[in-house]
């Protein structure tokens, strides 16, 4: 009798363990807090803003949560909203364009994984809709394909990872602009996002050995 | 001192003093018949070579047909099974790359490695690729940049022998001299 009540109490204690463990795993969608971001008047994946030089930022306008939701709508406007306004000779780069100037044929390339990643972020972090991805080019140094070196990344799921220039380096070279108090508190979200990320890919190793 | 001793410690004197010399500064890399870039030693699989031999210039040229009259050294490896490596163009269609010519950078975590001097006669096992990034270096000269993983078991004799040209093609590689090799 004792026996299996020692049973019974490891299998639950295992049971709680596992569920657990994939609700830790589970958390990282629910980091995806981004607010949207709306550049010239037209949706962008929000990780268009940290890719944008902001020498070329005209105005930009800050949505709280509440006043987002009113204007976008419940479910767009959730993490708010950020409408940005470019100046009229911004050279900005398409996804398709991006694709094509860092010699990759875009028509081959697939729809696949793509991310973002700066030199400052501890993870790289995923594009929402990557085809809707716009950029300056003198923010981007490289791009390429993975096909290992990542945790859920294999030679049948490759991933595309463009690489930002540092913003540290980048804050360097640039001269100070009127929009800059929000713009780091937006990028600031994006950095918080990306070592959560980490934080919880290494929870995860450490958690299944 | 034992007997045996006394005659061996001679001739492995005779051995290091006589035996080719590995450390030349002129050296080639062959996959069966054909010259392969040196930094090819990165990316090919232990278990799928038959064997790696080594020959001075001469000898390679006599016993094996090819043109190395003048060189120091020769490593030949033979791979009867070559289908598990891919060219250059074909890692760059496999990568959606155009075939643009560009330079070619190695790493494993040096940033200021030097460039392959002849991309094209680079072969590759996929599984030893990590990743193909393209890096913008400045407005006008981008390069294509690869990592490699080292998977090798040095364990195994080939593995060993692998890793060790590794190193050998890798220390002529900081030699200016070895820099400006160029395929005949």
């Amino acid at each position: 009798m004792k026996k299996t009540i020692t049973i019974f109490f490891s299998l639950l204690i295992s049971a709680i363990v596992v569920k657990a463990q994939s609700a830790l795993f589970n958390r990282i969608d629910s980091l995806d807090r981004r607010p949207l971001v709306i550049i010239n008047g037209k949706t962008v994946d929000p990780l268009s803003f940290l890719a944008l030089d902001e020498q070329d930022f005209q105005d930009v306008k800050v949505f709280t949560r509440e006043e987002a939701m009113k204007i976008f709508g419940d479910s767009r406007g959730r993490f708010g909203a950020v409408k940005v306004t470019l100046v009229k000779n911004a050279k900005i780069f398409t996804w398709a364009e991006l694709v094509k100037r860092f010699y990759f044929i875009p028509s081959q390339v697939p729809r696949i994984n793509a991310r973002l990643n700066y030199l400052d972020f501890v993870d790289p972090l995923q594009f929402n809709d990557s085809q809707s991805f716009i950029t300056s080019l003198s923010t981007v140094t490289g791009m390429g394909i993975y096909m290992w070196g990542y945790p859920d990344c294999l030679p049948d799921n490759p991933m595309i990872l463009v690489y930002l220039k540092s913003n540290i380096l980048y804050k360097k070279d640039k001269t100070p602009g009127p929009f800059d108090k929000e713009i780091e508190a937006i990028k600031q979200n994006f950095y918080n996002e990306s070592s959560k990320r980490q934080e919880i890919r290494s929870a995860k190793t450490t958690i299944r050995g | 001192m034992k007997k045996s001793c006394l005659f061996k410690l001679p001739c492995v004197f005779a051995l290091l003093f006589f035996s080719p010399d590995v450390f030349a500064q002129n050296a080639r890399l062959y996959m069966n018949k054909q010259e392969i870039a040196p930094q090819s030693v990165h990316f090919l699989e232990a278990a799928t070579i038959d064997s790696i031999n080594f020959y001075s210039g001469a000898e390679a040229h006599e016993k094996l047909n090819l043109q190395t009259q003048g060189v120091d050294s020769v490593f030949v490896i033979f791979k009867k099974d070559l289908s598990d490596v891919v060219s250059y163009y074909q890692l760059l269609d496999l990568f959606h790359l155009d075939k643009r010519a560009r330079k070619l950078q190695l790493h494993w975590g040096s940033p200021n490695h030097p460039y392959v001097n002849d991309p094209q006669s680079m072969v590759f096992n996929m599984k030893f690729v990590r990743d193909v990034t393209v890096i913008k270096q400045n407005a006008n000269t981008d390069c294509v940049s690869m990592w490699w993983l080292g998977r090798n078991p040095y364990y195994t004799n080939a593995g060993k022998m692998l890793t060790w040209l590794q190193g050998y093609f890798e220390n002529l590689g900081n030699n200016p001299y070895y820099r400006n090799f160029k395929r005949k």
